[in-house]
C-alpha cells in the first residue's frame, strides 16, 4: 500500500468528516431552534426519545429569540449545501466519466431548485433570498474546501511510481 | 480497462443517487406542513387556526388593528398530540407583536410569565416600570425628538416612517436602554448594543435609514469646521498660508489640536505641506458657482493623501502636479515654504501624516452630532436620570445701531436640567470666541436676551456667539460674524448709487467703477478682504451728479476675493464683490 494510496483515502475521510459535521450541525439547528416538523418528530418518536427532544427544545427555544434570524432560518441551507457539494465531489473525484458533470450540475439544481419551487408555489414554504445566499456560500465553501484538501496530494500522485497516473486518474 | 471504468462509474452513480435521495429527503422534511384559516368570531374578534401536518394546532384569538395586525389582549393556544408542548398564552399584542406581560399556562397548572416590549423579550421589571407611560411622558425620547427636530420627524414621515412607527421605535430603544445602562458613561456602549439587538427586527429599516441620514446631517455640521473655513479663507491668497489664517481667525482650533497633543509647530509643518499640495492643483475661479464644492473635494483629497502616504514628512507637491505647471510656475514663496517645511519636519513631535489623521478625526467627529435620534434618546436618558447637561442656546444678529456697535440676540432654549447662572454674548475677532475672550453678560435663566456690543472698530470683522452656564458647564450657540459698520439711517435719496458696477471682474491691474449719484458729495471707495481688513481706501473727489466713471489701479493688490463699497457722509451706499487675479497667478 503506497503512501499515495493512504493519503488519497485519508483525504476522502476528510471529505466525509466535514460533510457529516455540516449535516449534523444543520440538523441540530433544526431540532433545537426551528418549529417542530412532523418528519423530524417521527424519527424521534420511532426511536422513543421524543420526550427528551421536547425537554431540550423547551430550553433551546427560549434563547431562540436572541439568535439572529439568519442562523435559525438560513444557515442550515448553507451547511447542507456545503455537505452535499463535498459528497458529490468526493464520489466523483478523479473520474474521467462524463457522468461526473451531470452530478456536479446536480449541486446547484438541487440546492437552488428547492427554493425556486417554493417561489413558484410547487412546494409549500417561504421563498427566502437569504436561503439562496447561504446556499451559494455553502457551495462555494464546499468547492474551496475540496480544492484545499486535494492540493497537497496532487504533486505526489503525479509523481508516484508505484501506481501509474493512468490508473490514479 | 473500459470495464474497470464502467464499474467504477456505476458505483459512483449509485452512491450519488443515494446521496441525492438523502439530501432530498432532508429538504422535503423541512417543509412546513401548515394550513391556516382565519375567521371572524361573533364577539367581533378574529380567530386564526393553524393546523400542522403532524396534528399539532395553534389557535390565536384577539382583535386586529386597521392593518390587520394583532392588537390588544390576545390568546394563543398551542396543542400537540402528546400534550407536552400544549399551553395557553395570554398576552398583550401591539402592531402584531407581543407588547407587555405574557402569561403562559400549562396543563399541569404551572404558569410562567414573560415581559415583551415591541416583540423583544425584556426583563420583567420593565413591565412594571414606566414602560406603560413611555411615549406619553414629556421626558420621553419621542417627545423630545418631535419637539426639537420636527423637520427631521417630517423627513422620516416623508420617507415612509410615520410618527407612530418612530414613536414605537424610540419607546423600544428606551425600554432596552433602561434595562441595561446605569451610568451615563455607559450610554454610548449600551445604545450601540440596543441598536444591534434591534437590527434583526422590524426596526432594521429605520436603523439603516437613520445611519444614512446621520451622514447627511453630519455633512451640514462639517461645513462650519474651522479647518475647512481656514482653507476657504486662505485660498486664492498669494501667500495663502492656512496656518496663519487659523492662528489669526480660528485660534481655538489650535487649542483643539493641542488637546490631541499636536503642537502649533506640528500643525504649522502640516499646513506647509498641505498648502503645497493644494497650490499644486489647477486654480478654481473664486466666482465659480461650484467653488466651495471643488475646494471641499480638494481639501479631503489632500488630507487623505497626506494621511495615506507612506512617507512621514516628505514634500509631496511635485507628485500631484502636472509636469508643465510644476516646472514653469513655482514661486519663491513655494520654494521657501518647502525648504522651511523640510527643516521644521526634523523637529516635529507629530509628523504631517499624524496631524492629517487628527485633522480628519476632528472633522469626522462632527458626524457624531448628526445622529438626531441618538441625541433625543440621550437627552431623555439624562433628564430621566436627573443628570444635568449643558443648556441649549442659539445666537442671532440683530443689527448695527452704529458703525462702532452691534446688537445681538441670544435665546436659552433649555436649561439642561440645571439653573442657568450666567448668560450673555462672547465675542472677539476670532472664530468661535469663548468666555475667555471678551464677554457681555445679560442676566440669568432661560429665554431671550439682547446684548449690544460697543466700541467696535469700524470696518473690522467680528465673531460672536451666545453662551449660557449651568452646573454642567458653559454651552455656546452658533457662531456668527459681522462687520462693524452702519447699516441704518441710509438716506433713501442716495440709493440711486446702487447702479454701482465694477469691471472687469475678475480684474488684475486696473479696474473701472461706475455709479450714479444724486449729488456731488465726496464719496469714499473702500476694498475689504475676506478677513474684514480694509485693503484700499480712496476718496472719490471728482464725483458729479449723475453717471460717474472712475478708474482705479489695483496692481499692488494681491489676488483674492474682496468686498468693494462706496459710501459718503458715514452712510454706506453700495457694495459689490470683486475678484482680483494678478497675472503671476494666472494658469495657462
Amino acid at each position: 500500500m503506497s503512501f499515495n494510496y493512504i493519503s488519497r483515502h485519508y483525504s476522502k475521510r476528510k471529505y466525509i468528516f466535514l460533510s457529516s459535521l455540516a449535516i449534523f450541525a444543520g440538523g441540530l439547528i433544526y431540532i433545537l431552534f426551528r418549529p417542530v416538523e412532523p418528519l423530524f418528530l417521527n424519527w424521534f418518536s420511532t426511536v422513543g426519545i421524543e420526550n427528551w427532544l421536547y425537554t431540550v427544545r423547551e430550553k433551546s427555544l427560549s434563547i431562540c429569540s436572541f439568535l439572529p434570524q439568519w442562523i435559525v432560518y438560513s444557515l442550515t441551507s448553507g451547511l447542507w449545501a456545503f455537505a452535499y457539494t463535498l459528497i458529490v465531489l468526493v464520489i466523483w473525484r478523479g473520474s474521467r466519466s462524463f457522468l461526473k458533470y451531470f452530478w456536479f450540475l446536480s449541486i446547484p439544481v438541487l440546492v437552488f431548485g428547492f427554493e425556486v419551487l417554493q417561489l413558484t408555489g410547487a412546494l409549500q414554504g417561504t421563498f427566502c433570498l437569504n436561503d439562496i445566499l447561504w446556499s451559494a456560500i455553502g457551495i462555494t465553501f464546499g468547492l474551496i474546501t475540496a480544492h484545499i484538501i486535494n492540493r497537497p496530494n496532487s504533486n505526489k500522485i503525479s509523481h508516484d511510481k508505484k501506481i501509474p497516473n493512468r490508473l490514479i486518474n | 480497462m473500459k470495464k474497470i471504468i464502467l464499474k467504477k462509474s456505476f458505483w459512483q452513480t449509485f452512491l450519488s443517487t443515494i446521496a441525492i435521495a438523502i439530501f432530498g429527503y432532508f429538504a422535503l422534511s423541512t417543509i412546513p406542513g401548515v394550513s391556516q384559516q382565519k375567521r371572524l368570531l361573533p364577539d367581533g374578534r378574529y380567530e386564526l387556526s393553524k393546523q400542522y401536518s403532524g396534528g399539532n394546532t395553534e389557535t390565536i384569538q384577539g382583535n386586529v388593528d386597521a392593518s390587520g395586525r394583532w392588537d390588544g389582549p390576545t390568546t394563543i393556544v398551542y396543542e400537540d398530540d402528546n400534550y407536552i408542548m400544549t399551553h395557553k398564552e395570554d398576552v398583550e399584542m401591539k402592531e402584531g407583536v407581543r407588547h407587555g406581560v405574557s402569561k403562559i399556562s400549562y396543563p399541569n397548572g404551572s404558569v410562567s410569565t414573560d415581559c415583551y416590549q415591541h416583540g423583544v423579550r425584556v426583563n420583567m421589571e420593565n413591565c412594571e416600570k414606566k414602560s406603560a407611560t413611555i411615549g406619553s411622558d414629556e421626558n420621553s425620547a419621542y417627545y423630545i425628538f418631535s419637539y426639537k427636530v420636527p423637520w427631521f420627524a417630517f423627513k422620516l414621515d416623508a420617507l415612509g416612517y410615520d410618527s407612530s412607527y418612530v414613536k414605537a421605535y424610540l419607546d423600544t430603544l428606551e425600554t432596552i436602554l433602561y434595562s441595561t445602562v446605569v451610568n451615563v458613561e455607559d450610554f454610548d456602549d449600551s445604545y450601540d448594543d440596543a441598536i444591534d439587538s434591534l437590527e434583526e427586527t422590524a426596526y432594521d429599516s429605520i436603523i439603516q435609514l437613520n445611519n444614512e441620514l446621520t451622514l447627511h446631517n453630519g455633512i451640514d455640521l462639517i461645513l462650519s469646521h474651522e479647518f475647512r473655513l481656514a482653507t476657504i479663507n486662505s485660498y486664492g491668497m498669494s501667500d495663502g498660508n492656512t496656518y496663519n489664517v487659523v492662528k489669526s481667525i480660528y485660534p481655538n482650533y489650535l487649542l483643539t489640536l493641542n488637546a490631541y497633543e499636536v503642537t502649533d509647530t506640528d500643525f504649522e509643518g502640516f499646513c506647509s505641506e498641505y498648502d503645497g499640495i493644494m497650490s499644486s492643483y489647477d486654480p478654481i475661479a473664486l466666482d465659480d458657482p461650484f467653488f466651495l464644492d471643488s475646494l471641499d473635494e480638494r481639501m479631503y483629497r489632500t488630507l487623505d493623501y497626506i494621511y495615506s502616504s507612506e512617507e512621514e514628512s516628505a514634500i509631496k507637491s511635485q507628485s500631484l502636479k502636472s509636469a508643465v505647471l510644476s516646472d514653469i510656475d513655482r514661486t519663491i514663496q513655494t520654494f521657501e515654504r518647502e525648504y522651511l517645511s523640510q527643516i521644521r519636519n526634523q523637529s516635529l513631535n507629530k509628523t504631517p501624516k499624524e496631524v492629517a489623521e487628527i485633522v480628519l478625526i476632528t472633522i469626522l467627529e462632527k458626524f457624531i452630532y448628526g445622529d438626531l435620534i441618538k441625541s433625543a434618546v440621550r437627552e431623555a436618558f439624562t433628564i430621566n436620570n436627573g443628570i444635568v447637561t449643558l443648556p441649549t442656546i442659539i445666537t442671532k444678529f440683530s443689527g448695527n445701531p452704529s458703525s462702532t456697535s452691534a446688537t445681538l440676540n441670544g435665546n436659552v432654549i433649555e436649561d439642561g436640567g440645571g439653573e442657568v447662572t450666567s448668560r450673555g454674548i462672547a465675542w472677539g475677532m476670532i472664530y468661535n470666541p469663548t468666555i475667555d475672550n471678551q464677554i457681555l453678560t445679560v442676566g440669568t435663566g432661560t429665554g431671550d436676551f439682547t446684548a449690544t456690543l460697543t466700541e467696535l472698530t469700524e470696518g473690522e470683522t467680528y465673531y460672536a456667539r451666545a453662551f449660557a452656564t449651568n452646573s454642567a458647564g458653559t454651552a455656546y450657540g452658533n457662531c456668527i460674524s459681522f462687520i462693524a459698520q452702519n447699516t441704518t439711517g441710509i438716506d433713501p435719496t442716495d440709493l440711486s448709487a446702487l447702479d454701482f458696477n465694477i469691471y472687469p471682474n475678475p480684474a488684475s491691474d486696473n479696474v473701472t467703477i461706475t455709479f450714479k449719484s444724486n449729488d456731488s458729495k465726496e464719496l469714499v471707495f473702500t476694498m475689504i478682504d475676506v478677513n474684514g481688513k480694509v485693503i484700499l481706501q480712496k476718496e472719490l473727489a471728482s464725483v458729479v451728479q449723475g453717471e460717474n466713471t472712475i478708474s482705479i489701479n489695483l496692481s499692488e493688490i494681491k489676488s483674492g476675493y474682496y468686498i468693494c463699497r462706496i459710501k459718503g457722509d458715514g452712510n454706506m451706499l453700495a457694495i459689490q464683490k470683486l475678484v482680483i487675479r494678478q497675472k503671476s497667478h494666472q494658469r495657462y
